[in-house]
C-alpha cells in the first residue's frame, strides 16, 4: 500500500543538515587560511549550500506528507478533525502574513525615498512571508480540507 | 435516565423483527457492519413510553466494508485497438498499519555517524590538512624553494644529459634558445614552470625533474653569465628611456588586457616568459594591427611609441628579447 515513509525523509535532512555543517566547516577552514573572514561565499560553499537546500527540501516534503496523509493512504474519504485550536493558529498566521507584506511593502517604500535598504533583509523578510503563506496552507490542509483516497497503483519507489 | 421509557425496539432496513430490544439501560447496541452488503441502509429506533406512547427515530447510513475496485490501464471512453492489457486493484481495510520509520535511537546514531564523519574528515583528514599546507603556507614555501642551494657540478652533469641536445653544449642555444646568462635563470619560478610545463611548442615538458635538480641547474646557468643583468647584452642593449615611454604606454592601452605584470587573464595570452615575443615582427604586427580579440594600435600609436611598447613588453618580467626600434616598425607599416 501507498506509504509516506519518514526514512527517506530523515536522511534528507540528515544529509541536507551534514552539507551545510561542511560550508559551515570550509568557511571556518577558509577564514583559518585567510586570517579572516572573507566576505564572500566560495564557490565550494555555495556548492555545499545548494545541494544541502536540494536535500533539506526532499526530506522537508516527505515529512509534511507523512503528517498530512498519516503514514498509509487508506481509501476512502476521510473528514477533516477541524477545530477550534487550528483556527487559532490560522488567524494569528493570517496577522502574521498581513504584518509581514505591511513590513515589506513599507520597507520598498523607505527604499526608494529615504535610501537603500540591505537585499539580505528584504530577502529574509520575502522569504519569512513565503514560510508562512506554506504553514498556513499547511494548517488549513490538514485540518479543514476533507480527503478522499483511491486505492491506485504504486508506480516509484520514491513513497511520496 | 428518563423513567417513563419502557423499551426500545431497534429495527434494520425494512426488517420487521426487531434487531435488538433494550429494557434497561445503558441502551448500548453492537452492529457488526460486516454482516450485512455493503450500500445505503436505514436504522430505526422505536421507543415505547410507558402509557403506550411511541416515538421513532430514522437515522440514515452507509456501509463501505469492500474496498472498491480501480481499473489501473484503461479509461473512461478510452479509444483501443488490439490486446489491450489493464490490471484490477484492490485495497485492503484490513490490512495492519505498515510498520515504518526511524527508531529515535536509530536517527540519532545516524545523525552522529553522517556529522561526526563530516568533522572527523574536516578535523583530521590528511587532504584537509594539504589545503592548509598548500594556501597557507605558501609564501614560506616559495621563499624556502627561493633557499634551495643549487650545486653547479650536479647542474652541468643534469645540463648534459637533458638540456645540451638542444640548447647547446655550453648553453650557447643552438635548436632552443640561448640559457647562458639569460634573464630567466635569474627568476626562479618561471624557470621552474618552463622547464616542468614544456613551452608547449618546441619544447617538452620535464616535469619528472625535482626542486633540487632545478635549483642545481638554475646554480650551473648562473655560473655561465651574469644572470639578470646580462640579459640585455646578451640581446642588444635596452634604452631605460625607452622602457619607461613602453611602461607608461603599457600601462594605459594594454594592461587592462595582458594584465600589469604581464601574466595575461582568461584568453588574454600572457606576455611574461612568452617565447613568441623572441619573434620582433610578430611583436610589431600585433601591435599595429592586432589579431581578435586584440584591436591594432596602429592608428593611435607612432612608431616610436610602438617601438618603445614593443621594447618594454620584450624586456620586462624576465623576458630578454632585447629592443625594437622606430625603423623596424615603420619597416612594417
Amino acid at each position: 500500500m501507498y506509504r509516506n515513509d519518514t526514512v527517506l525523509p530523515f536522511f534528507g535532512i540528515l544529509f541536507g543538515v551534514a552539507l551545510w555543517y561542511m560550508a559551515y566547516l570550509d568557511g571556518e577552514h577558509i577564514a583559518r587560511l585567510a586570517g579572516h573572514t572573507p566576505e564572500e561565499l566560495s564557490v565550494g560553499q555555495l556548492g555545499l549550500i545548494t545541494f544541502g537546500i536540494v536535500f533539506f527540501l526532499f526530506g522537508a516534503i516527505g515529512y509534511i506528507s507523512a503528517w498530512l496523509e498519516g503514514s498509509e493512504l487508506r481509501p476512502g474519504k476521510h473528514e477533516p478533525p477541524g477545530g477550534v485550536v487550528p483556527m487559532v493558529v490560522i488567524f494569528l498566521l493570517v496577522l502574521l502574513l498581513a504584518g509581514l507584506s505591511g513590513l515589506f511593502v513599507n520597507a520598498i517604500v523607505y527604499g526608494l525615498t529615504e535610501g537603500p535598504v540591505k537585499p539580505a533583509f528584504m530577502g529574509q523578510l520575502a522569504a519569512a512571508i513565503l514560510l508562512v503563506m506554506t504553514l498556513l496552507l499547511v494548517v488549513f490542509k490538514k485540518f479543514f480540507v476533507p480527503d478522499e483516497v483511491l486505492v491506485e497503483d504504486e508506480h516509484s519507489e520514491v513513497p511520496w | 435516565m428518563n423513567q417513563n421509557i419502557e423499551r426500545i425496539e431497534v429495527y434494520l432496513d425494512e426488517s420487521n423483527e426487531p434487531l435488538q430490544v433494550l429494557t434497561s439501560p445503558p441502551f448500548k447496541v453492537t452492529l457488526d457492519s460486516s454482516q450485512i452488503p455493503d450500500g445505503p441502509h436505514t436504522l430505526r429506533v422505536v421507543t415505547t413510553f410507558k402509557g403506550g406512547q411511541t416515538e421513532e427515530e430514522i437515522v440514515e447510513f452507509e456501509v463501505d466494508n469492500l474496498p472498491s475496485p480501480f481499473i489501473d490501464g484503461i479509461d473512461d471512453g478510452q479509444q483501443v485497438r488490439g490486446p489491450v492489457e489493464f490490471e484490477i486493484v484492490t485495497g485492503d481495510y484490513a490490512a495492519p498499519l505498515a510498520r515504518g520509520g526511524l527508531s529515535i535511537i536509530g536517527a540519532v546514531l545516524s545523525a552522529l555517524l553522517v556529522l561526526g564523519l563530516v568533522w572527523f574528515y574536516f578535523a583530521f583528514s590528511p587532504s584537509a590538512r594539504e589545503i592548509v599546507v598548500e594556501k597557507g603556507a605558501a609564501p614560506a614555501a616559495a621563499a624556502h624553494e627561493g633557499a634551495v642551494a643549487g650545486d653547479a657540478a650536479a647542474g652541468k652533469e643534469l645540463y648534459a644529459a637533458q638540456c645540451a641536445s638542444c640548447h647547446g653544449q655550453n648553453a650557447e642555444g643552438a635548436f632552443g634558445p640561448a640559457l647562458a646568462g639569460a634573464a630567466i635563470v635569474g627568476n626562479a619560478e618561471q624557470f621552474n614552470s618552463i622547464v616542468k610545463g614544456g613551452t608547449g611548442s618546441g619544447m617538452p615538458p620535464f616535469a619528472q625533474l625535482s626542486d633540487k635538480e632545478l635549483a642545481d641547474l638554475r646554480a650551473y646557468l648562473g655560473s655561465l653569465g651574469g644572470g639578470e643583468a646580462a640579459a640585455p647584452a646578451a640581446a642588444g642593449e635596452v634604452d631605460p628611456a625607452l622602457m619607461s615611454e613602453g611602461e607608461k604606454i603599457y600601462l594605459t592601452s594594454c594592461a587592462s588586457c595582458h594584465q600589469p605584470n604581464g601574466a595575461g587573464v582568461a584568453t588574454f595570452p600572457a606576455l611574461a616568459g612568452n617565447e613568441k615575443l623572441a619573434d620582433k615582427d610578430l611583436v610589431i604586427d600585433r601591435t599595429l594591427n592586432g589579431k581578435v580579440p586584440m584591436p591594432g594600435f596602429g592608428d593611435q600609436l607612432s612608431d616610436e611609441q610602438v617601438a618603445a611598447v614593443a621594447t618594454y613588453i620584450r624586456n620586462s618580467w624576465g623576458n630578454a628579447f632585447g629592443p625594437v626600434s622606430p625603423a623596424d616598425v615603420a619597416a612594417k607599416r
